[in-house]
Parts: C-alpha cells; sequence; structure tokens
C-alpha cells in the first residue's frame, strides 16, 4: 500500500511535521548493579544498556585477545522476545545481523573512547533492546553514549544517532518510525559526534538501508545530522540533571 | 497477600527538590574547560586543537595549574594509604590478585603480609605453597594501598592488625565517590557494629570482635554463633548505608550514626522500603547540615 | 508541542496482533477561518470566508458546512459543483474516502487543493482537541461518526467565541449527514445544527441544477417491492466461498453484442466463465470485480451467436414476466455444440463505476421527472436518473453517474453530471468520443505553459559544442501530407571505403521535456498524442509538438542521432548515438519523395541519399519478412474533411507507397538498435515494448473459417502463419487474403511497454515483426515512451544526467501500464472517431457498395465494407422480415431457398443512415444483391457503384462461384508497429 508519508498539511502518519524527532525518555543509572546504565525511550523503541567495567578481563575474553595489553571492548545486542510489536518470536542468537550490529556500535564508540587510558582493561557493553518501532541502531548507540557516561568512561564527545529518510517528492524526513520504514525511501542511520560550538560535526558512522541519488545526499544528511544535534541536546540535558542531583549531595557533605 | 510496592521517581523528587539549589559548574564530556594554553591537563580531560576538554561528566578540580575533572561515578581509582576491601580473585605465584573495584585487579605481594603469629622473615618456597591456606579465592580481607603502579593497578598490604582476613558480616558495595576520606575507616559503632569503610566503596559491616584477643595476624577466621540482637544491628546499619548511597549522601561514621539514629523509629526491614530510605537518607543529609 | 498518545489497534494478518503506534497530538493546528482571531494563522492558511454568504433558503445566516464520509462519497458531483464552498473536510473524512474510493479520493484532493473553492482540511485526528479514542464496543463507524461531531463541536465553540470577540456576524457550524442516527445526536447530544444533503441542496434555491447532481440512495428497505434480481452474498460469504474453492472471482466483460450476456474472466480458468441472462448478470456492470458460481456442467451451454439490443420502450412500468429476448437467448443457446463454462454472478466484489456518457431516453409520461439514460458504450445497462430538466436535455450528450442498483429496479439507478452539447453537434461528439475513452484534452495549464522556453528559441554556442554539427548533411523528413508535428528526418551518404553511413534523425523532445517539471508530468499522463479525423490532442503544447521539436525544412533544429555505417546488404557494420543539430533541407510528403526517387532527371543529394535508402529498405524489408514478421492489415481509410464545416465529403482508403515502407523499415532499425543498446546498459531497468505470441486458441475464429473455404492454416508460430497467409489466395477473390489478414490481425494481442528487469529476455520478443527485442526511440514528439527511452539512450551516452525515477522499476512499471492503458484507449478513439465521420458522411446519403460476409451469426451477418473500412450487422430475423433463413452451424452458413450465405462471399449493400430517432443515429446495412424476395431492397439504378462491378447479374444465382474484382485493400504493416 502505497501510504503517503506527508500529508498535504504537511503532517506525517503520526502526526509529527517533517523535521519533528519522537518523543525522546531518558534516564541514567537505572540498574544498580552494574557500573553504568541508561534507559531510554525513542518513540515506541526502548532500551536498556548497561556497562560492565573497567575491569580486569575474565580469562575467556583476555584468551581471545591473545594476551594483548589492548583495551578489550565487548559488545553484545540483545532483541527481547516480545521486541516486535508485541508478537511473540523466536531470538534467534548471534545472528549475522546482530553481529554486524554489534560490530558497529564496537567500532562507533571506539572512536570516541580515549582508549589509551584503559590499556589491559575490559569494558562490557549489554543492550537489550525491549521494544522496537524503527531507528533501532540510533536508539542503541544513544542508550550506550548514555550509559558509558553514566559509568564515567573517558571520552571525547557524545555519540549521537539519528535516522532520515526521504518521501517521494524529495522531502527529508527526520527520525523514522517502524511504519515509515515500511512504506518509505531509503533509511538514512548516522551516529555523529555533534560538537557544540563552531566546531564542524564528525560523523562516526553511516548506514543507508536502499540506494538513492546522489542529489538528495545532501538534502537527508542534513536533516539527519540536524537530528544528531536535537538529541544532543536532550541528551546533555538528562546527563546534566542527572549529574546535579549527584553534585548536589557530594557538595553539601564535603 | 504479596505486598507491592510501587516507587516512583516522583517521589524521590519530593526528597531532593527542595534541599536548595548548589549552582555548582557541571562539565559534561566533551565540553571545553578552558582555552588558557597554560594550564595542565590531569585525570579526566583531553587536548584537542590546545583547548582542554572533559572527558567525562563531572566537576572540575584545580590544583595550581592542574586541571582534572572528577567524575561522578567511576571505579576506584587507588591512592597509597587507602583502607580498601577486597575480594581475592586469583592466587598468582607469590602473589594473591584482589579486586577492589578498581579498572585492573589488585595485587597482594606474599611479602606484603604478616605472617601469622607475627613472624619477620623472609618469605620461602614453603609459605609460597601453604598461600591458599591463608587466603583462598573469594575470601574477602581488609588492606591498604601500598603502591600504585604505571598502569593503574594497585599493591596492597596487610602489615597491621587491623587488617587481614574478614570472616562473618556483610559487604555492600557503593560508589567511591560516595566515601569520605577520613583519618580513620574502621569505627566501632555504639550499636555493636564494627564499620569498616574501604575508600573504594567496598563497605564491611560486621560484629565487633576484639582483634587482640585473636592474635592471629588477621588470618584467623571465627565462625561462632552471632547473636541476633548483633545481627539486627548489622542488618540495620545495612540498610542505613545503602538509604544514605542511594540518597547520594556521603558515607562516613557521623553519616552512618545519624542515619542509625534517624532508622530507629522504624523496624530494620522497613528500611528496604523505598519511601523510608529516601526519608532517611534525607534527614540525615539535613542533620548533617545542621552540624556544619 | 507534542502529545504522545499511544493506541492499539488490531490487524488481521493471520493472527491477531497488537499493533502499536504513536499519534501525536498538537496544537498548532488552525481553524483556517479568516474571522478567527485565537488561532495565530498564516496567510495561506486562511481559507474559510470571514463572512460566508448564505445561499440557502433554510439556513439564512453565515455558515459553514462540515460533511461526514458517506456524503463525500455519494454526492462528491455536487461538491464539485462551485456554488458549494466554505466547507470544511476533516481529517477523518478524508482517510475514510481514500481507503474506500482512491477515485473520489482523487477529485476530492482536487477540490481541497484549490484554493478558489474555500475548501479546508482540519486535521482533527491530530488535534488535542478533537481527537477521540474509541471506546469499548463502538464500532469504527460510530466511532468517526463521533469524531466529526467533535470537530464540529469544536468549530461552533472555537468560532463561537472569536466572532463574540471580534463583534463579527456569529458563524454556524451546519454538519451535513445522510444518517439519521448520526443528524439525532448532533442536534440532541451537541446542539448542532444539522440536516440531510437533500435537505440542503433542496434548499439552494437560485441554483436548481444541483438537485439533479444528487445522488439518491434508499437507504430504506427493499420488501415491498418485487425484486427482479437474487440477491447478492454478504463479503463474509463471498470470502468463504472463494476460499473453500465453490465461488470464484474475477472482472466482468459485457458482451458488446449482446446485452444479455458476458463472461467473467477468471484466472484459474483457460476460458472465460459464461454469464447468460438477465438473473445470471444480476446487476454486474462492464469491469466489476464480481464473485461467480458455476453451473452444474450439464447446465453449461456456449456463447449464443446472436446479436441483441435492448429496445425495451417500456422504462417505467417494469415487465416482470420473462421477456422475449430472454426466451430467443435460451433456445438459441441450448443445443450447441462446444459447451462453455458457464455461471451465474452471486456477488459483486469491487464495482468499477465510472461516469458514463450518453442520452436520454424521451419520456412518453411528460412532466414526470424519472427517466431513461442510454449509455453511449453498448456494454453498460441503461440507467434511470432524476432530472427536472429532461426538455432541455433530450437533445444533449449528458454525463451520468451510477449510484446504485438495487434489488427491485431493473435498472441501475443514477444521477445527471452534466450535459456536454447539443446532439449530432461534431463538438459534442468528439468531447463525448474522449470521455468514453478517458483522454486527457483539457488544455494546458498554466503551470506546463510556464515550463516551455521563450520565443524567440535560440540555440546558444553551447549548445552548439555540446552537439555535433550535422547541418551541411542533406538531411530531409517524409511524412503523411499535412504533417505538422514531424518527428523524424532521414539521410545517407557512400563512405569512402564503399559502405553506406545512413542516419535517422530524431527530435529531441527530451532537452525541452525535463524530467519532474509540471510538462513531464503532464505529458506522461497524457502518454500519446490521440489523433481523431479532425482534430489531434497533443501530448505536448503546440509550441514543441509543431514547431520546436519539430523538424521543420531549413530550420535548426536539436535532435538525437541514430548512425549506422551499413554495406551493400544492409548489414549494420557499425552502430553510434549522438546528439545533434540538423538543418532538414526539405520536409516531403510520402508522395513527393516517391516522385523524387522515380525521377530519373534527379540527381541531387537529396535523390540520391532517398534512393539508396530505398534500395537498403527494399532489403531490410525482405529480410525481416523473412524472418517471420508478419504483414497484416486493418481497414484503414481517410477522410477528405470540407476545410469550412468540417465534414467529411470523400472517404478514400490510405494510399500506400514504397516510400512508406522506405520510412517504415528505418525507423524499425533505429528502434530495434537503440533497444538493444539500452537493454545492454541498463538490463534491469530500459523500457522495451514486447508483441506476446497470442495463445493458439485465439486462432481459432480463423482457423475455422479458413477451413470452410478448404484451405488450411499454419499458426503454430510467427514464420509459419506469416508463410501460411502468403500461400491462401484465391485468384477469383483478390480480397480474400486481405479479409484473412484482417482476421489475423484480431487474433494479435496488443503489444505493450515494459521494464526489461520486470520479465525474462525471452519474453521481450515482438511477435508482430519478429524482432527479439524492440522499443519505440523515433516519435518522442507525440509518444511519452519514446521519450523515456531517449532519456535512457542519452544517459547511456553520456549526454544527459540520470534522475531518480528514471531507474525505479516499479515506478516505471507503473508508468508502462498508464503509457499501455493510454495507447489503447488513443487506438480506440480513433476509431471510435472514425465511425463518428462514417456517420456524418451518410448522414444525407445513401450508397451501394459491395461487401464481404466477415462472418455468419445465427440470426444475423456481418458484413465488412472494404471502402469504408466499415463493418455492421444484417439481421436475417426479426419482426419485419418474411424470408427464412436455415442456419448451417456445420460449415457456419445461412441459406434461404437458395441462395446461401458463407464466410468471405462478396455481397452489395447499400448503407444509409437511420435517422427516425434524432437522438440515436444509426447506420444501416441493407441487403442489396444477392436478392431475396421479401428481404433485400431494390437497388437503386442511380447509384454509380453497381456499374463498376461487371460481374454482379450472376451474382443472384451462385454468388459462391462468382468473384468480383474489387481494389485491394490497405497492405500496411501491422498497426502496432507503426514507425
Amino acid at each position: 500500500m502505497a501510504q503517503e508519508l506527508l500529508s498535504l498539511q504537511g503532517l506525517r502518519i503520526d502526526g509529527r511535521r517533517q523535521n519533528e524527532l519522537r518523543q525522546i525518555q531518558c534516564r541514567l543509572g537505572v540498574l544498580e548493579r552494574c557500573d553504568g546504565s541508561a534507559y531510554m525511550l525513542h518513540g515506541n523503541t526502548k532500551v536498556i544498556a548497561s556497562i560492565s567495567g573497567p575491569k580486569h578481563p575474565t580469562k575467556n575474553s583476555a584468551n581471545k585477545n591473545r594476551g594483548g595489553d589492548e583495551f578489550i571492548f565487548n559488545v553484545r545486542v540483545k532483541f527481547a522476545t516480545f521486541s516486535k510489536n508485541g508478537e511473540r518470536q523466536k531470538v534467534v542468537k548471534n545472528s549475522k545481523k546482530l553481529g554486524e550490529i554489534e560490530i558497529n556500535l564496537k567500532n562507533i564508540f571506539k572512536s570516541v573512547i580515549l582508549v589509551e587510558k584503559y590499556e589491559k582493561s575490559q569494558l562490557d557493553l549489554n543492550i537489550e533492546i525491549l521494544q522496537t518501532d524503527g531507528s533501532e541502531i540510533c536508539t542503541v548507540v544513544n542508550a550506550a553514549t548514555l550509559a558509558l557516561i553514566d559509568a564515567g568512561i573517558c571520552m571525547k564527545e557524545y555519540i549521537c544517532a539519528c535516522t532520515a529518510s526521504l518521501t517521494n517528492d524529495g522531502v527529508a524526513l527526520l527520525d523514522v518510525s517502524h511504519l515509515e520504514e515500511i512504506c518509505g525511501g531509503p533509511t538514512l542511520t548516522i551516529a555523529a559526534l555533534p560538537r557544540t560550538g563552531d566546531h564542524e560535526q564528525s560523523v562516526a558512522y553511516v548506514e543507508l538501508s536502499q540506494k538513492f541519488y546522489l542529489k538528495d545526499l545532501n538534502k537527508i544528511f542534513d536533516c539527519a545530522l540536524m537530528g544528531c544535534e536535537k538529541i544532543r541536546g536532550i541528551l546533555d540535558e538528562a546527563i546534566r540533571s542527572n549529574a546535579f542531583e549527584l553534585v548536589n549531595s557530594e557538595l553539601t557533605n564535603n | 497477600m504479596a505486598n507491592i510496592k510501587i516507587n516512583l521517581l516522583m517521589n524521590k523528587a519530593k526528597y531532593t527538590s527542595d534541599l536548595g539549589e548548589n549552582n555548582c559548574r557541571i562539565y559534561t564530556t566533551g565540553e571545553v574547560i578552558t582555552e588558557q594554553k597554560d594550564f595542565m591537563r590531569g585525570h579526566g580531560t583531553y587536548v584537542e586543537d590546545g583547548l582542554i576538554k572533559s572527558s567525562v561528566v563531572g566537576v572540575v578540580r584545580q590544583i595550581n595549574k592542574l586541571i582534572s575533572v572528577v567524575p561522578l561515578k567511576s571505579k576506584y581509582v587507588g591512592e597509597i594509604g587507602d583502607v580498601v576491601i577486597g575480594r581475592v580473585t586469583e592466587i598468582q605465584k607469590k602473589r594473591w590478585k584482589i579486586d577492589t573495584n578498581s579498572r585492573l585487579d589488585s595485587v597482594l605481594l606474599i611479602s606484603s603480609i604478616n605472617l601469622p603469629g607475627g613472624e619477620l622473615r623472609r618469605r620461602n618456597a614453603e609459605d609460597e605453597q601453604s598461600m591458599r591456606k591463608l587466603l583462598q579465592e573469594e575470601d574477602l580481607l581488609s588492606a591498604e594501598v601500598q603502591n600504585v603502579y604505571v598502569d593503574g593497578s594497585l599493591s596492597l598490604h596487610t602489615r597491621s592488625l587491623k587488617y587481614g582476613k574478614l570472616s562473618q558480616g556483610i559487604l555492600i558495595s557503593v560508589s567511591p565517590s560516595l566515601i569520605k576520606r577520613r583519618k580513620n575507616h574502621f569505627h566501632n559503632l555504639p550499636c555493636g557494629v564494627s564499620v569498616i569503610i574501604g575508600n573504594n566503596g567496598y563497605i564491611w559491616i560486621s560484629p565487633i570482635v576484639n582483634v587482640e584477643i585473636e592474635g592471629q595476624g588477621g588470618f584467623a577466621q571465627s565462625l561462632d554463633a552471632i547473636s541476633k540482637s548483633d545481627r539486627e544491628a548489622i542488618v540495620r546499619i545495612k540498610n542505613c548505608v545503602q538509604a544514605l548511597a542511594s540518597c547520594y549522601v556521603m558515607i562516613y561514621d557521623t553519616s552512618i550514626t545519624f542515619a542509625y539514629e534517624e532508622s530507629l523509629k522504624y523496624e530494620a526491614k522497613e528500611l528496604l522500603n523505598h519511601d523510608t530510605m529516601y526519608e532517611i537518607g534525607f534527614n540525615t543529609k539535613l542533620k548533617l547540615m545542621q552540624q556544619e | 508541542m507534542l502529545t504522545n498518545k499511544v493506541f492499539i489497534r488490531k490487524n488481521k494478518r493471520g493472527n491477531v496482533l497488537k499493533i502499536i503506534r504513536e499519534h501525536y497530538l498538537r496544537t498548532d493546528l488552525w481553524c483556517g477561518s479568516c474571522c478567527c482571531i485565537i488561532c495565530p494563522h498564516e496567510k495561506h492558511d486562511l481559507i474559510l470566508a470571514e463572512n460566508p454568504p448564505s445561499k440557502s433558503s433554510i439556513f439564512k445566516e453565515p455558515h459553514y458546512l462540515m460533511v461526514d464520509t458517506n456524503v463525500i462519497l455519494d454526492q462528491i458531483d455536487v461538491f464539485e459543483e462551485d456554488v458549494i464552498s466554505n466547507v470544511i473536510i476533516v481529517q477523518t473524512v478524508i482517510d475514510e474516502v481514500k481507503h474506500r474510493s482512491s477515485a473520489i479520493y482523487k477529485r476530492l484532493r482536487d477540490i481541497l487543493t484549490n484554493p478558489a473553492r474555500k475548501f479546508y482540511t482540519f486535521v482533527n485526528e491530530h488535534h488535542r482537541d478533537t481527537y477521540i479514542e474509541r471506546e469499548q464496543k463502538e464500532s469504527s463507524n460510530d466511532r468517526n461518526d463521533r469524531a466529526i461531531r467533535k470537530a464540529a463541536l469544536w468549530y461552533q465553540n472555537h468560532l463561537n467565541k472569536s466572532t463574540k470577540e471580534s463583534k463579527k456576524p456569529k458563524i454556524t457550524i451546519i454538519l451535513l449527514t445522510d444518517d439519521a442516527e448520526n443528524r439525532r445526536k448532533a442536534q440532541e447530544e451537541d446542539k448542532l445544527v444539522s440536516c440531510s444533503v437533500q435537505t440542503y441542496v433542496r434548499s439552494l434555491s437560485e441554483h436548481p441544477y444541483l438537485q439533479d447532481k444528487l445522488c439518491i440512495k434508499e437507504y430504506a428497505s427493499e420488501s415491498d417491492k418485487h425484486p427482479v434480481y437474487p440477491p447478492h452474498l454478504t463479503v463474509v460469504q463471498m470470502h468463504e466461498g472463494i476460499k473453500s474453492g465453490k465461488l470464484y472471482q474475477g472482472s466482468f466483460v459485457a458482451s458488446r453484442e449482446n446485452f444479455l450476456e458476458g463472461s467473467v474472466n477468471v484466472e484459474c480458468f483457460e476460458k472465460f466463465i459464461l454469464v447468460q441472462g438477465r438473473e445470471a448478470l444480476n446487476r454486474a456492470i462492464d469491469g466489476d470485480t464480481v464473485c461467480v458460481e458455476l453451473l452444474p456442467e450439464n447446465e453449461w451451454t456456449c456463447p449464443s451467436e446472436i446479436v441483441l439490443e435492448d429496445n425495451e420502450n417500456d422504462p417505467i412500468v417494469e415487465t416482470i414476466e420473462e421477456d422475449e429476448n430472454e426466451k430467443i437467448l435460451k433456445e438459441s443457446a441450448s443445443k450447441k455444440q462446444e459447451k462453455q463454462p458457464t455461471g451465474k454472478i452471486v456477488g459483486i466484489i469491487k464495482r468499477k463505476w465510472r461516469q458514463y456518457c450518453g442520452i436520454l431516453k424521451p419520456n412518453e409520461i411528460k412532466g414526470t421527472s424519472r427517466h431513461i439514460f442510454i449509455p453511449a458504450e453498448r456494454k453498460i445497462p441503461r440507467v434511470r436518473i432524476e432530472t427536472r430538466q429532461a426538455e432541455k436535455l433530450y437533445s444533449k450528450r449528458i454525463i451520468v453517474a451510477i449510484d446504485q442498483w438495487p434489488r427491485h429496479s431493473r435498472y441501475p439507478q443514477g444521477h445527471f453530471v452534466r450535459a456536454l452539447g447539443p446532439l449530432g453537434d461534431k463538438e459534442t461528439e468528439n468531447e463525448v468520443l474522449l470521455i468514453e475513452h478517458d483522454v486527457p484534452h483539457s488544455k494546458f495549464s498554466q503551470e506546463v505553459l510556464n515550463c516551455l522556453p521563450s520565443l524567440p528559441w535560440i540555440i546558444s554556442e553551447q549548445d552548439y559544442k555540446e552537439r555535433v554539427d550535422l547541418r551541411k548533411i542533406a538531411i530531409c523528413s517524409v511524412d503523411p501530407p499535412g504533417c505538422t508535428d514531424i518527428d523524424d528526418a532521414l539521410h545517407s551518404r557512400l563512405l569512402p571505403n564503399g559502405n553506406i553511413e545512413v542516419g535517422v534523425h530524431i527530435a529531441d523532445v527530451s532537452h525541452f521535456i525535463r524530467p519532474g517539471t509540471a510538462i513531464d508530468k503532464e505529458a506522461a499522463s497524457r502518454a500519446t498524442t490521440v489523433y481523431l479525423v479532425d482534430k489531434r490532442i497533443d501530448m505536448v503544447p503546440e509550441l514543441l509538438s509543431s514547431n520546436l521539436c519539430s523538424l521543420r525544412g531549413n530550420v535548426e533544429r536539436f535532435a538525437f542521432s541514430c548512425i549506422w555505417e551499413l554495406d551493400k546488404n544492409a548489414n549494420i557494420i557499425a552502430t553510434k548515438f549522438h546528439k545533434s543539430v540538423i538543418k532538414s533541407k526539405a520536409a516531403l510528403t510520402y508522395e513527393e519523395a516517391q516522385l523524387i526517387i522515380d525521377d530519373k532527371n534527379k540527381n541531387d543529394d537529396i535523390a540520391k541519399s532517398l534512393r539508396r535508402l530505398n534500395e537498403l529498405a527494399k532489403i531490410l524489408k525482405r529480410r525481416r519478412t523473412e524472418n517471420g514478421a508478419l504483414v497484416l492489415a486493418s481497414p484503414e481509410i481517410r477522410f477528405h474533411i470540407d476545410s469550412e464545416t468540417n465534414d467529411p465529403i470523400e472517404v478514400a482508403v490510405k494510399q500506400l507507397r514504397e516510400t512508406n515502407s522506405m520510412v517504415e523499415e528505418f525507423m524499425l532499425l533505429a528502434n530495434v538498435s537503440v533497444a538493444e543498446k539500452i537493454e545492454k546498459e541498463f538490463p534491469e531497468h530500459a523500457m522495451l515494448r514486447r508483441h506476446p505470441i497470442p495463445p493458439q486458441t485465439n486462432f481459432e475464429p480463423l482457423i475455422k473459417a479458413v477451413r470452410h473455404q478448404g484451405f488450411d492454416i499454419d499458426t503454430s508460430s510467427g514464420k509459419h502463419l506469416a508463410i501460411s497467409l502468403d500461400n491462401i489466395v484465391k485468384d477469383d477473390n483478390p480480397y480474400f487474403n486481405t479479409m484473412l489478414r484482417i482476421l489475423a490481425t484480431r487474433c494479435m494481442l496488443q503489444a505493450v511497454y515494459f521494464i526489461s528487469g520486470t520479465l525474462t529476455r525471452s519474453e521481450f520478443f515482438h511477435y508482430g515483426l519478429a524482432a527479439p527485442i524492440y522499443t519505440h526511440f523515433t516519435s518522442p514528439i507525440r509518444r511519452y515512451a519514446d521519450i523515456i527511452v531517449h532519456r535512457l539512450l542519452a544517459a547511456c551516452i553520456g549526454a544527459d544526467s540520470t534522475y531518480a525515477d528514471l531507474l525505479d522499476k516499479t515506478k516505471n512499471s507503473l508508468l508502462c501500464n498508464n503509457l499501455n492503458y493510454r495507447n489503447r484507449m488513443a487506438q480506440y478513439a480513433g476509431r471510435a472517431s472514425v465511425a463518428l465521420n462514417t456517420h456524418l458522411f451518410f448522414r444525407n446519403r445513401s450508397e451501394e457498395v459491395e461487401g464481404y460476409v466477415l462472418f455468419v451469426r445465427k440470426n444475423a451477418l456481418q458484413i465488412l465494407v472494404p471502402k469504408y473500412g466499415l463493418e455492421g450487422t444484417i439481421y436475417l430475423s426479426g419482426k419485419n422480415i418474411n424470408a427464412k433463413f436455415i442456419y448451417n452451424e456445420e460449415n457456419q452458413s445461412q441459406q434461404c431457398e437458395n441462395i446461401v450465405f458463407h464466410s468471405f462471399d462478396p455481397v452489395i449493400v447499400r448503407l444509409s443512415l437511420d435517422s427516425t430517432n434524432v437522438q440515436h443515429e444509426k447506420l444501416v446495412f441493407e441487403l442489396v444483391k444477392p436478392f431475396i424476395e421479401g428481404f433485400s431492397i431494390q437497388s437503386n439504378d442511380n447509384v454509380m457503384e453497381i456499374d463498376e462491378t461487371p460481374q454482379s447479374p450472376t451474382m443472384k444465382r451462385k454468388p459462391m462461384e462468382e468473384a468480383v474484382a474489387v481494389g485491394s485493400g490497405k497492405k500496411a504493416g501491422n498497426k502496432k508497429k507503426k514507425k
């Protein structure tokens, strides 16, 4: 069914305008038994990310690393059985798709973590996707950023990810929902380091779901980057309000 | 009937919101701390394009020209002289590997312990073979940081009678940043409970034992039965510490004592209730502020 | 600004799913009224008038209208009228309309996007104050009704507040709905003003004609009247039936010849399922998707082979008893040899009703408002309509829409949409023709015209640089006389190595029509230029078609050139394509070109070039025929039109010369070369043209007919068919072969455009041309497919950039569907135009001409008149016919006494126009020779034609053995491969 992604009145299927994000909610430190964690709601996509470490490498991963002194960064992504729109599905472990996501995440975050500070130690990032409604990778990236920050890992920048798509008439749509992914054109996922100030944004990761024309690239790219910047704002606010609470208590006592 | 309580974040907010604003500048990851060139970068910062930027989220500490950012939550970064509580993870040649909640496991050399009976001599091969008799894997111990290696890992020692193997008690783990550095980290509280507050965020709560009587160099394990009243007191302290941690109150002897006093109006098990925890944390905080 | 609502939907896709979607409710959606002082409107949002004048006699105060879904679905004709304005359409309605009928949705969209109409879309579903959730046990229809009421209420309060503050006149919201329950709820619960559409439209006293457009649906029970038709099954019953295999789903095709017969094309059956009789047809209309039940095999019949027309004069009083026609049908069908699966229609899955052109049948009862409408398309049944302006409409062609077909009504019920113009008027008739064939023929919009280059058009230095300069080469074009859209030109010259360079230059239309522009979209939608006898409906505006793109003589024009190096035997040595600038030396007609070739004294460049081309073309043609290309025929004629009255004054069969074939051959060569090139470069995305091999069953009528003449025909392959057709010649009947070719043409399938990636390589085959791959490249001025092919080729050779949609397989496949549809319709429209002009031609004359029996039917003879390319029917039984004919099924003949009629027999018929019924003129065929007492008519001695047939006197007795010398008809290439 060819559904119109953008109505005559300029509204998308779920009532957003072309350059609006879905509602994003996030919380840091939701899990007590790990070193850092975050819960992220991006529309109906829900993700929990947790960090364990940095710690002494377990024997298993030390063996894998062949005894080198490098920083070991493990990423595990899991889709909950009930994650796909309430339909219970068999979960495929170690599927190719998951493996790919894991490798991508690893590379994305290795590019911002100050790796030299964590030589010889191991960091585990566990991600559980509780519900999916489009733009899962972004939500995962954003949640992981929060979890890493919560764990006090040294990083150069936040990494924020966002998607953008294109209607048939060539209008770029920000933050693609599941329905729009199905009905729509190409989906561009980018993970960027949206620096504030006059610095240029640098991009850590780009993924495209289908081919499209070069002339549209700038439009869709700019749209997604703008989304990243907006998300950065949201993450920053969440981090600050969380930090505020901590700092407040600490300082009253010191 | 199951007694289910749903805890909302809102309840927590009730206790935190009216604690007064504290306009402390928080730096977040990637934020520029200073554009001036003549500063030195310390922990939690990095330099890019000649600017010192924060690599973690936290508050800036400046010591002369050294700028560092202290993260709000992180693994334990040890300093010489810190009291830590640790757990043996591995026994190697001439050393134990101890997990001390830091980035890398710490080591306890066989030469850094007091031998049972207080003998002072070179360690021989026999000692190495009987290491497991002193400390096994999964054993808990208290120790002091003797040295910090280049890679950040710690070397510990137990050359004091107060350090050594821990036998009966409860271990709780809190964020290391909540532990206040004090002269003394071993406290015998009036309620008949002994608390060791490790700088690494591990806190050991146990009945009071008379170290003098033991005289075993800290490696004996007493497995005597503990009276119910002592157990209750231990549990209450444990709950109080948890309450303080969940309210981000600094943990030291005074705060624990205050929390304990505050908790007396409740039963020990009621302290697990989040509302009560917040209340205790909040009241303790107020009390501490009044004291200052 | 955003409020989040999650709602839950159940979806049946095998299993029940709980679908959770976000639904954002906004506070930034405005009311769109000029009188509003609350909403922070942008200028362009202000659509509804500040003080809407009331035209209604009931509602005197200024008001806005709000409507529910059914009102739009049923009464879109009313809403298309300019009288109705200041209407608020809520999103709920738009969504529902979109879901229920895409055709009406499109019309609604057109209204909504026209700001002059003052229709405002209110997105109530995303407005914080008007969104409602479906309650428990509430049906979705009820929920939608409630949503509309809620929006109406919101508007009323909103406007009240506004007008109160600004002290402007109060504006009422009137909710139009035909649902009584909804109306009651609106009035009682929400205190809204509400009425039915009928009431409202009737109150518009200044615009009485609107009432005719009202669609009147009877929601009341039908029990009080005697049902004519059996009831339809419910949707659920049909679904279960189809699932269990008891019922079948297919599209219904009504018979053109017999109004009580039709067939259903069901996928799982090789043959059509036959449906006969009024009750079995059960209110299905041509094009509907229906549900059929197969009858038991002993009730199967076969097509009746009789021609029946609905001639009942009794429109009001319904005859309940089985009528005469049905009896005839039953008898004729009962005893046939080859039985066919027969079924009855038990339900309609989807109606495919559109608007129909036709005339109003005069009613004997004066003053009544109920009338019968006779559609121009014979496949469509008559429609009952109500109108008060019948007197005015009798002499006009009108358009009517069908609303419903209840069980008790013999005819469907509809309503008047608009009048086209007076009957018999050429313009009106052309209009009818265009509408009936769905040819877009409105004037080009300003948006489209804005895309045209400004005049004077100058070729810039840049253009010369980018193109190959061929201005010095002797290029000429050869076209029919009077042709203004010249899209091809040719040249040839000798190369030093003895080979010949041949160039085909095609107008570079894609230079002017850039992808994605308004003009491109318009051309894609029109797909082709439609040629009527006296009119041309252009695909692109005239400036391009007749001037800038047209390769006229002695002007510099842009072209897309295809240049070959050919050896003496017309083998291709090399091919190249490039864009060029040319200057045609002469724009010739076929006749002029022929004269130049034949004139031995002429030896200039052009003459030499043409002669060389002609020689090569002959070789090419021979080679093509040897490969199995078919030479087919269809009777084609030309009208000489009176320049003043625009009426046809003379009819002539189109002349064919060598030069026609010459141009055709090179166009074919160019098309094939281009097809190969683009297929190679874009194996997945090339737009090609194929002509599917017809299934053997299609040839059955041809084989049958030939067998009766004592010949055998081999239809197993194109090549065999071509050879057979060449061999079957009757010396005594030279037209026989042509007639065979005409019949063979009718066995063929339509050639179609397609995208190469959607089919396998073997399916690319073009049957008629015997070419493994083919496309259309040579007529971009009049065919859109050629424009696409030009773009593809330009992309191949790097002369132009590609764009997103060019390589979008799905979009292009849809485009192909449109092109195929429009092409077919254009072809039909062209033929209908010829038929129309033939009528006009015979208006004041009658003529006796030779004809041939094309088919022998049970109650009729079908006659082909080659001179006019006409086909008609002579009924052999009926009220006024005294002669007794005996039908012989075995050898397909009709006998009356000693005169026997077979297929292909020559006859003489008189053609005249029956103008007794002003509204419905008919061309009448009457038999003159052979003469049959009581059946044939006396020949008029003063008619010339008889004298031209020398053997005619002997024909009376033994028509079989007699031969008539008749000039051969057109033996041109098959219609589909017209260059």
